[in-house]
């Protein structure tokens, strides 16, 4: 189904979708309180290949999104309406999402990226595609957004520029967890 | 001829893309339907079962029985429902629950 959704989404919004083995980002060092570290090993313990989204998410994803919110100058946001353009239907509730304004009482731009949670890796693309086309409209700019598919155990990263969207194909698993947090330092501090 | 509402539900709530009514004998007709155009419901099939439905075996009430299970796990997979409409005239609305088939926790809270 996958197959049928991404050239819809691409179609729509006049994109093209590339992947690359090179990283999205020059990783930047990131180095978390060891509380918030300790929580999400604990909580990596406690997710298991059936787990449910809301498990994944409340003992891995969140965890990892709060620490990396806590440690820039960031507004972030957990499940928050997202309105772009409801007469094209762009209006929905991003996972996470990062903004860099430093207004929080509503999503402001520029948006910096927005994390997509689920089960199954292969089903988060085109609905994080479609998330990151809107943010680009509600930016007002072609600059990058990127995006995170996430079934919390494994990670993988997504940036949209302009009419590119690139796919890194690489697959981080949690245990590499230094990496991944580098990855989304960099992404939301990148201006 | 019966109503039908089919709902493909996430957590984010009901779109014009994940609702159809439809007229049909029953809900089982439905599901009988829907194994013999899958590719027509194709895409609620996928929010609900992803790829992991066996399509050439199962009869209808299995897929019913299949349907009813399924719940909303966040965005990963949809509640897939098949409810039986009764229209009403305005004055005969009522919205309190009740204990019945179908009926969810949350219905009540």
């Amino acid at each position: 189904m996958t197959v049928k959704l991404l050239p819809l989404i691409q179609q729509q919004f006049g994109l093209q979708l590339i992947e690359t083995s090179s990283p999205l980002v020059e990783p930047q060092p990131f180095s978390p309180s060891s509380g918030r570290r300790s929580l999400v090993e604990q909580g990596v313990e406690m997710v298991f290949p059936h787990s449910n989204e809301r498990t994944r998410s409340e003992f891995i994803v969140a965890q990892v999104m709060i620490g990396i919110a806590l440690a820039h100058p960031v507004s972030y946001f957990s499940g928050y309406p997202f309105e772009v353009d409801p007469a094209l239907g762009l209006v929905g509730q991003c996972d996470y999402l990062f903004s860099r304004s430093s207004l929080t009482f509503r999503i402001h731009p520029p948006v910096a990226l927005i994390v997509e949670v689920k089960r199954d890796l292969g089903r988060c693309l085109p609905h994080c595609l479609v998330e990151l086309a809107a943010a680009q409209r509600f930016n007002g700019s072609t600059a990058p957004v990127y995006g995170v598919l996430t079934t919390g155990l494994a990670w993988q990263f997504l940036k949209l520029e302009g009419e590119i969207a690139t796919i890194e194909s690489t697959i981080y698993k949690v245990e590499s967890l230094d990496r991944i947090e580098s990855i989304l330092a960099a992404m939301v501090s990148e201006p | 001829m019966p109503l039908f509402l089919i709902t493909s539900l996430y957590d984010e709530g009901i779109s014009p893309n994940l609702v159809r009514v439809v007229e049909a004998e029953s809900a089982l007709a439905v599901a009988a339907h829907m194994l013999h155009h899958s590719d027509s419901w194709g895409y609620f099939l996928y929010r609900s079962f992803g790829q992991d439905l066996p399509l050439g075996i199962l009869t209808p009430e299995e897929l019913l029985e299949r349907i009813n299970r399924t719940y909303i796990d966040g965005d990963s997979t949809a509640q897939l429902r098949i409810t039986p409409l009764v229209v009403q005239s305005l004055e005969a609305i009522v919205t309190t629950p009740l204990f019945q088939p179908g009926a969810l926790f949350s219905d009540f809270g």
